[in-house]
Formats: structure tokens, C-alpha cells, sequence
């Protein structure tokens, strides 16, 4: 290995320690010297990248993730046969429609189903959460509209708005701002509940609030005041025709 | 694999690997939360997909290709001063260098291209091969070693520029 070689190997990776290079550098007061520079600024960068990592990341990973397993759809069947499969749709069906029969007498199931939604939704879109931008209130105003709503006062600084996709229904995703960080109000028009819904999770704290329109979910960090953010959003959102 | 023994693999993999793909996120885009998100994101990912994972042994460099495609999709398409290390409350990076020479290493690190700054950070910080980073990076061996090499060469000048800069201050 003639020095030429040996420092286009040194800038590839300074730890490199390959008999042919090592030989060189021990042999070669100049490529050593440089090996020496070259490392320094390795462990300098290690250093440099080496930041702290949040305490409970681990923890809070696994909750989340286990937060969304019911979302997670296996390729793997634990039925293998054919059998087995039809047996298993048997199953399904004669158990959606006792549960057809009972959601008409307890219409709670449905506000847990829209529950499981909205935490879904804020953790499928949770990149969102971090928007800085505040959105003016034509472009907001305008989403409301394209879901036969409005806004009819001031809802604070909105930080992010879109429309989207609540189950089956169309609805708008705002995010502003509370004391302990993001707050997540999801408008969905037809997503009628009986009563008022609280949701937490290791995450989230918030309230599904039953509307005329629909039902309001205003959802922030745990411990979270949502209240007075939840009562501005439903003093001043209502629908189009009022 | 039965969903029990599914999800204590995963369970390992999330203990074995969070912090260093915790790590690798920050070098990314430089701000906590973000680098957070892209950590529970890549494990959400690699649950739904797990499956696909023959090899336990491919699981490292699975996640890490995972979290720079999530890094693509959520925020390389933020504007470029959202993005800003020097305009982000987490510019005091806890727990690394905070000696000068280590602010203005970090400094030049976060202005090198993404290109140059990715195949560094998964040598550096996470120690793969060349041949593995460019399995990670889908670019040829080749290409990575030359990345290396133009990112340690770019990396050096501006510390040198720096430091004839500061010469010439005190001076």
C-alpha cells in the first residue's frame, strides 16, 4: 500500500484496521500522523452525535405500539386451513351480528369505536403535531365549508388545518395550541354520540363532546386543560345553516 | 412465529435499538419531539411489516432503513427554515460536546448535504459497514465510500476555514 492508497482508506473510514493499512501507517511517520488527525475528528463526531436519549422512550414506543395493535392487520393467519378459515368467517359473522343486535341497544360500543378512531387518527397524523405555522382563518374557514360547518368567533391560533377522513365521515383535523403542548380538535359532522366520551391514553388526555352536527374530539398531552379550549371550539363551531 | 413470540421479538428490538435510532433521527433533523416521532413511526412500521423480517440478524439495518424512509416522507418536505438546527429550542444538543470546538463540529455536521451526512452518521454513530450502508441508503458500495470520503473532506475544510477565521479574530 503506497500513502496514496492509504489516505483515500483513512478518509473512507479512520478505523479502519486492515493489516496492509496498518503496516503502512507504522512504517510511514506522515500517514501516521495524519491516522492520528483522523481519528481525533472520528471520536469528536461520535461525541457530537452521541446526545442524550429521553428518559422512558422505550416505554413509550411499546405503549404506542401496543396503542395500535388493534390497527395492525397480521399477513400471518393463525388459521391455516381452509377449514379453519371458514370456520373463523362463521364466527365473524354470527359475532357481528350479535353485536349489530346489541349496538342498538348500547350505543356506548359506538362511541368507543369513534374513540378508537380519533386516537388512531392523532397517532397516524401525530407528525402534524409539531406545526409552527399559525394557519389564517380563511383557510380554516374554508374547511369548515367543504364540511357544512363554521366557525362564527375566535377558535385561538389554529396551527395546522385539513380536511380528512374520520371513518366513514369527512371532517377537519385542527391542532392549536395548550399548556402542555399540541392540542388536536377533530370536527366530525355525523359522528353522532349519545353522551360525552373522555379519552386516555398513555399519551393523550381529551373529550369527545356529542354536537348537534356530529360530535367535537379535542384531545391534548397527558394532563392537558382541554376545557377552555374545548368550550371555545364548541361555542364557535357550528354548522353552515346556523 | 405465533403472535405471543412475534411480540416479544419486538419488544427486544424496540429495548435493543430505540436509543440508537433515537440517535440517528436527531443527526437527522435536529429537534426531540421530531426525532421521537420518527422512533415510535419506525417501530409502528416495522410491527405492521413484521412479517417480513426473515432474518433476526437483518433487524438492525431493517429499522434504520425504515427511519430514514419515514425521515423522507414526514419532514424533508418541511420548508428548509423549519428545519434550521439554530432556530429549534433544542439547538443545545443535552448531552453532547458543549466545548467550542464540539458547537462548531456540529455546526459544520448539520450543514454538510443529507448525502454526505447520512452515510457518516451510520458509520460513526451506528457502525455499519460500507457494503451496509449501502443496503440502508440503496446506493452502491462505491457510492457510499466515495460519500465518506467527500463528507470527511468537506467536514475538515470547513473546521479548517473556522479556525483560520477565528485565527484571524483574534489577530
Amino acid at each position: 500500500m503506497n500513502c496514496l492508497e492509504c489516505r483515500r482508506e483513512l478518509m473512507i473510514d479512520p478505523r479502519n484496521e486492515t493489516v496492509e493499512l496498518i503496516t503502512h501507517v507504522n512504517a510511514c511517520p506522515a500517514c501516521s500522523k495524519e491516522r492520528e488527525k483522523l481519528l481525533a475528528l472520528e471520536d469528536a463526531l461520535e461525541s457530537s452525535l452521541n446526545v442524550n436519549v429521553p428518559a422512558g422512550l422505550e416505554s413509550r414506543v411499546l405503549e404506542i405500539s401496543r396503542d395500535e395493535n388493534f390497527t395492525v392487520k397480521s399477513s400471518s393467519s393463525p388459521f391455516g386451513g381452509h377449514v379453519w378459515q371458514m370456520a373463523a368467517g362463521l364466527f365473524l359473522a354470527i359475532g357481528l351480528v350479535v353485536y349489530l343486535g346489541l349496538n342498538q341497544y348500547y350505543p356506548i360500543s359506538n362511541a368507543h369505536a369513534l374513540e378508537v378512531a380519533v386516537l388512531n387518527h392523532i397517532v397516524d397524523e401525530r407528525h402534524e403535531l409539531h406545526g409552527s405555522n399559525e394557519i389564517n382563518q380563511d383557510t380554516y374557514g374554508n374547511i369548515m365549508t367543504a364540511i357544512s360547518t363554521q366557525t362564527t368567533g375566535d377558535i385561538g391560533k389554529v396551527n395546522f388545518a385539513s380536511k380528512c377522513q374520520i371513518r366513514k365521515n369527512a371532517g377537519a383535523h385542527l391542532i392549536t395550541s395548550g399548556e402542555k403542548g399540541p392540542v388536536t380538535v377533530l370536527v366530525m359532522p355525523g359522528e353522532h354520540i349519545d353522551k360525552n366520551v373522555k379519552i386516555s391514553s398513555s399519551r393523550f388526555d381529551g373529550t369527545i363532546y356529542s354536537t348537534v352536527y356530529g360530535s367535537l374530539a379535542v384531545v391534548g398531552e397527558k394532563g392537558e386543560h382541554i376545557l377552555p379550549i374545548a368550550d371555545r371550539m364548541l361555542q364557535y363551531i357550528v354548522p353552515a345553516n346556523s | 412465529m405465533d403472535m405471543k413470540a412475534k411480540q416479544k421479538h419486538f419488544e427486544t428490538l424496540v429495548e435493543s435499538f430505540s436509543s440508537e435510532l433515537y440517535r440517528f433521527g436527531y443527526g437527522l433533523c435536529h429537534n426531540s419531539a421530531q426525532a421521537e416521532d420518527l422512533v415510535q413511526e419506525t417501530f409502528l412500521r416495522a410491527w405492521k411489516s413484521f412479517d417480513k423480517l426473515r432474518e433476526a440478524n437483518s433487524a438492525r439495518a431493517w429499522l434504520y432503513t425504515i427511519l430514514r424512509r419515514e425521515n423522507a416522507r414526514i419532514y424533508e418536505r418541511q420548508r428548509p427554515e423549519a428545519r434550521d438546527p439554530e432556530s429549534l429550542p433544542e439547538v443545545a444538543v443535552r448531552g453532547s460536546d458543549t466545548s467550542v470546538e464540539g458547537l462548531v463540529l456540529r455546526k459544520q455536521l448539520n450543514e454538510l448535504k443529507v448525502e454526505y451526512r447520512e452515510p457518516l452518521m451510520l458509520q460513526v454513530l451506528a457502525g455499519f459497514s460500507t457494503e451496509e450502508i449501502g443496503v440502508i441508503m440503496n446506493i452502491s458500495t462505491n457510492a457510499v465510500m466515495t460519500r465518506l470520503s467527500r463528507a470527511r473532506r468537506l467536514l475538515r475544510e470547513a473546521l479548517q476555514q473556522e479556525k483560520t477565521q477565528q485565527t484571524v479574530g483574534v489577530l
